[in-house]
């Protein structure tokens, strides 16, 4: 490996001079990214100047769609772990050269426009996006590889393609920097300091707060229904938010007929719903006698038939809602799970 | 629910309490059913049968050589000390009940016994979950909660007949612990404490989740202790527990001195000094003032703590304590599994839970309980905070592994069932109607019509819910958690019911017809299924506790044929088994689980073995002709595809499973290996290796010669059978 690399310098450097094409050097490389600030964005009109030709770097070039009408989800999804790697290895490489000065490295990226950049992907016989290709030098743009995209999203796959071009490149200077977002590290900041304040000056209100036993009840209750509604799983396996039809006419809420897995946006109706039923029968449970016995106690003198018909609105809205919500949850429940006999509520029109 | 203590009523309360708990024992046990009814009386799965096993041993030879059984017939070469890492607690229980029915002139055949333990033992959990309830709420909740607990599918998926695992007996033990627990809490009983602590250690003996309550206990005092609510009764019972509770864990082999060297055990520990600390801070203030009281308790506690941490810290430094356990670990970290452990990864118990599962598992009491978690946070009584604990823990462990929802299942019935009982408390009480005014006369005006009115609805609408509920469990329990998996229902193709018996078809087979000692590989999933069924010796087995030798398993299965006959030859292995669903449409088979093999064997040795060259350029996993070469190659795909397209006359055949088409020249010839049974199906093959050859040349060139020569002699001709195809 280090021999051959050696070599390869070597050869590179005898043949620099009699260069027959118009490739560009580093240098120009450089310059074209400083002045695409970062990644070089491809066009029909500078690809072939750009990747064309032997040049003296690697190049690693994004094919990609993610405009939403195209509803590539891996494209969005790939859009800033790709800005992530760029940026970390410009940060460290403002002239796109490793440290050793042996290894060049560029990036550049097509984000597909009909009329922009189409003889791009045509020129690398792309059918489908996104497509993540290397570039050796010395060799022109007909010759590429195709690095394959690790099936785990986030930061995993960021590292796995970060260790894989290492390895290929032979370089070990290459470091992922996550940007740090100043932003929430200072909301955060703020935040800690004021309710530390806060607690420091009103002593005895925040230690009552603390033994407040409702504060607990409905955080705990929340956190439940959270946990019951399948938020670990999103954490977890990072969850598509929501899915797309496939001409991206449509937005999906529920992945029909998987039981085994969900979108990130159906924890959160089933939290709403879970939240409703929960409510409503609490209501019963609490409010309703207790309004009961608030209109009794008023009227004492009277009937207390006020009191009753009272209950009796009261019960029939709490029980109705439970009925209408919880017929909606087995109707999404038929939704996940094919086959289900049961149902509460039939809707002679839709269905 | 108001209980008569006395007279008429109270004989009719408790009859009709008999009544019920007759009908919910009744409603558990058959529900639990399904499976004998529709196959036989048969043990499921894959770790029933490596309990089933162990149970017919510990029967054969007693006690004292079951617990020194060191068992060579897995984990070939290694052999594996079986009494001393296995939980006896399951087979104890088992071959004591075929004692006891000997004693009074009941034989009964030991594999009923296990098939039957299960749902026997539902009947108690619901027993000990009435009486848990009863303690939280009233009996009248406590009835409720049985009822749940009786049907939920959430813990009949672990507990139908003949799922004899670990988890059927430990639910019942678990809510036995809690109940005395809450009793002896709430008492200060030290007989019910130490009741506590020897169902805790029978629970210890039975299941590794012994370690839920090793941590729940301790959470529960320690958040007691924080809201101030100590109390010489807690003192006395958290002592004696964890006392008796720890010394008498110890004597289980398999847990030795874990309860004071690892992690796991830690808090239960710390929560004991601390409880002594707080005894004595107590104790000291009632002896001095309380500023002189203030200042003692901060600094000593500040000192304490600081000893504890650091001490704790050091120890597992030094290694005297061991730390978290890899599995418990991956609880808090949920990367670290899947980046560290691929094995614990690769189980889909292990996977996170969906939405749907948490509602496929329990139906409406998902929605009950958050509002029952919240009624009990209205009284907050000393045993509503162990509840809630309970609550919030297995909510977060369930939502994490699939398998967790077992543990959750409990609570929500609890929870549920308050949630019920409290609004049946409000709205089933009709006994106004019967109420006579001051003058004497039936009060029935205007006012009662509204409540009579009211309360039929509300608790009409419920009663129905309760209905559906009993439909829905049922449903799912008949059609999610009664297959045995080791026959597989199926339809022919005029619809009528078949079973696939391929497995015990090729385990009959092999029984049969090989040596008594000859080794079988095969992946790990099947360990338990040829040691039980088969009665081979196996490599490598469900027990995972040795992730190097499962590697070179995976290993032998992702090389190529003449490396994989190295390795394979090196173990003395004699036959290869594999599970191939292409014809049948059978999803679970070994080419599914290849990048599994893949991955834990390039977790050893990642210089030969990369998953990425089982992929296509493209980065997909494919079988068809578009598979790379590596893919090809690989020993695991050579043994799936063996001949399967000639099957279909041509020179491809369709795998169903996976919907792609197999080519007769990516499948290759075998040249190490021989083929010597495949069942009805394919859904099983076996294959042996050759002997070595007896001219000294390497197998391959031998087997291309006789390949050669045969082609040269005429062909026999002979008719094929007529093969039909189910689907």
């Amino acid at each position: 490996m280090r021999a051959s690399k050696f070599l390869w310098t070597l050869v590179s450097m005898l043949t620099f001079g009699f260069r027959l094409s118009a490739a560009l050097s580093n240098e120009k490389l450089a310059a074209e990214m400083v002045k695409h600030k970062g990644v070089i964005k491809l066009n029909n009109a500078n690809f072939e100047k750009i990747i064309g030709g032997k040049r003296d770097a690697y190049m690693v070039v994004l094919l990609t769609a993610s405009s939403p009408q195209i509803g590539c989800s891996l494209c969005v999804e790939l859009e800033p772990e790709f800005k992530l790697i760029a940026d970390s290895w410009i940060k460290d490489h403002p002239d796109g050269l490793s440290k050793d000065g042996e290894n060049a490295l560029f990036f550049a990226k097509a984000d597909f426009e009909p009329k922009r950049n189409n003889e791009v992907f045509m020129h690398f016989n792309v059918n489908n996006v996104p497509r993540l290709l290397f570039l050796t030098p010395g060799e022109g743009s007909e010759s590429y590889n195709q690095i394959n995209l690790p099936g785990e999203s986030g930061s995993a796959r960021v590292l796995a393609i970060v260790q894989s071009l290492s390895q290929v490149i032979g370089i070990n200077d290459f470091r992922i920097h996550e940007p740090i977002s100043w932003g929430s590290v200072l909301i955060s900041a703020v935040a800690t300091m004021v309710v530390t304040l806060a607690a420091k000056k009103y002593r005895s209100e925040a230690l009552r707060l603390v033994k407040t036993n409702a504060l607990w009840a409905v955080g705990v209750v929340f956190i439940i229904i959270l946990w019951n509604a399948g938020y670990m799983f999103n954490t977890i396996r990072g969850s598509q938010f929501v899915g797309m039809a496939q001409d991206g006419s449509m937005v999906h809420y529920f992945l029909e007929g998987q039981q085994q897995n969900q979108y990130g946006v159906e924890t959160q109706i089933i939290t709403v719903i879970y939240a409703i039923l929960a409510i409503n029968m609490l209501c019963l449970i609490k409010f309703v006698p207790y309004a009961k016995k608030y209109y009794q106690n008023e009227d004492n003198k009277k009937s207390s038939s006020k009191a009753s018909m009272i209950e009796l609105v009261l019960a029939l809205t709490f029980s109705a809602s439970i009925y209408l919500v919880y017929s909606a949850l087995m109707g999404v429940f038929r939704l996940k799970s094919t086959g289900y006999p049961f149902k509460l509520f039939k809707l002679p029109s839709l269905v | 629910m108001k209980e008569a203590t006395s007279g008429t009523l109270y004989w009719v309360q408790t009859l009709l309490k008999i009544a019920i708990f007759l009908s919910i024992t009744g409603a558990a046990v058959s529900s639990r059913l399904f499976s004998v009814i529709r196959f036989e009386s048969i043990i499921h799965e894959f770790d029933p049968w490596f309990n089933f096993r162990a149970t017919k041993y510990l029967v054969e030879h007693g006690f004292y050589k079951f617990l020194n059984w060191f068992d060579d017939r897995t984990w070939y070469p290694l052999g594996r000390v079986t009494g001393g890492t296995l939980y006896p607690g399951l087979m104890t229980s088992s071959a004591a009940i075929w004692h006891l029915l000997k004693k009074v002139g009941l034989p009964v055949d030991i594999r009923n016994i296990c098939v039957l333990f299960a749902p026997a033992f539902s009947g108690v959990t619901a027993y000990a979950t009435y009486k848990l309830t009863s303690e939280i709420k009233d009996s009248g909740a406590g009835l409720l909660a049985a009822g749940f607990i009786a049907i939920a599918p959430g813990y009949i998926s672990r507990s139908v007949a003949g799922s004899y695992d670990n988890e059927a007996i430990a639910i019942t033990l678990l809510m036995v612990t809690f109940m005395f627990w809450i009793k002896a809490m709430k008492t200060g009983s030290i007989m019910h404490s130490t009741f506590a602590a020897l169902f805790y250690f029978y629970m210890v003996s039975a299941w590794g989740g012994y370690v839920f309550i090793t941590n729940l206990i301790p959470l529960h005092v320690f958040v007691l202790l924080l809201m101030g609510r100590y109390s010489n009764k807690l003192y006395a019972s958290y002592t004696t527990w964890y006392a008796i509770g720890t010394l008498a864990s110890m004597q289980i082999p398999f847990v030795g001195f874990l309860p004071i060297r690892s992690n796991d055990h830690m808090a239960a520990l710390g929560v004991f000094g601390l409880i002594q600390i707080v005894a004595f801070g107590s104790f000291i203030k009632s002896q001095v003032s309380w500023e002189k009281f203030q200042t003692v308790m901060f600094v000593s506690l500040a000192f304490l703590l600081v000893l504890g941490v650091s001490g704790l810290f050091l120890l597992t430094y030094f290694g005297y304590i061991a730390p978290w356990t890899g599995r418990f670990y991956s609880l808090w970290d949920t990367n670290y599994a899947k980046i560290h452990i691929p094995i614990i990864a690769s189980v889909s118990e292990h996977q996170p839970t969906a939405w749907p599962a948490f509602f496929f598992d329990t139906q409406f009491l998902i929605w009950l309980f958050p509002a029952g978690v919240f009624l009990l946070f209205l009284e907050l009584k000393d045993e509503h905070v162990f509840v809630i604990a309970y609550s919030v823990l297995c909510s977060y462990f369930a939502g994490v592994m699939v398998r967790l929802m077992l543990t959750l299942t409990p609570i929500i019935c609890v929870c549920a069932a308050v949630a019920v009982s409290k609004l049946f408390d409000a709205y089933l009480d009709f006994s106004f109607v019967f109420q006579k005014s001051k003058n004497g006369a039936r009060k029935f005006d205007k006012d009662a019509i509204f409540t009579t009115i009211t309360r039929t609805l509300v608790s009409g609408t419920f009663v129905a819910y309760l209905f559906l509920f009993v439909y829905h469990c049922t449903w799912v329990t008949s059609n999610a958690y009664s297959s045995p998996s080791v026959v597989l229902p199926s339809r022919n193709p005029d619809g009528s019911p078949a079973l696939i018996d391929d497995f015990r078809e090729a385990y009959y087979w092999l029984r049969m017809n090989t040596a008594e000692d000859a080794k079988v590989a095969s992946w790990w999933d099947y360990g338990y299924q040829i040691g039980g069924m088969a009665d081979r010796t196996t490599l490598v087995d469900n027990n995972t506790w040795n992730n190097t030798h499962i590697a070179i398993v995976g290993k032998a299965m992702s090389s190529p044929e003449d490396k994989a006959y190295e390795i394979l030859q090196a173990h003395d292995v004699d036959y290869v088994l594999v599970i191939f669903g292409g014809l049948i449409g059978f999803s679970g088979d070994d080419i599914n689980k290849f990048l599994w093999m893949v991955r834990i064997s390039e977790g050893i040795w990642p210089d030969e073995i990369k998953e990425r060259n089982y992929f296509t350029p493209s980065g997909e996993y494919r079988v068809d002709a578009a598979a790379s070469q590596t893919m090809k190659n690989a020993l695991m795909y050579k043994l799936s595809y063996h001949e399967f397209p000639t099957l279909f006359g041509q020179q491809e055949g369709i795998d169903r499973v996976r919907g792609q088409t197999i080519r007769a020249e990516d499948v290759g010839d075998l040249d190490y290996f021989e083929e010597v049974f495949t069942s009805e199906n394919w859904i099983v093959r076996l294959y042996k290796l050759k002997d070595r050859d007896t001219l000294g040349r390497d197998l391959k060139s031998a087997s291309q010669f006789d390949r050669a020569a045969a082609r040269g002699t005429k062909r026999r001709v002979s008719k094929r059978p007529q093969l039909e195809l189910r689907v």
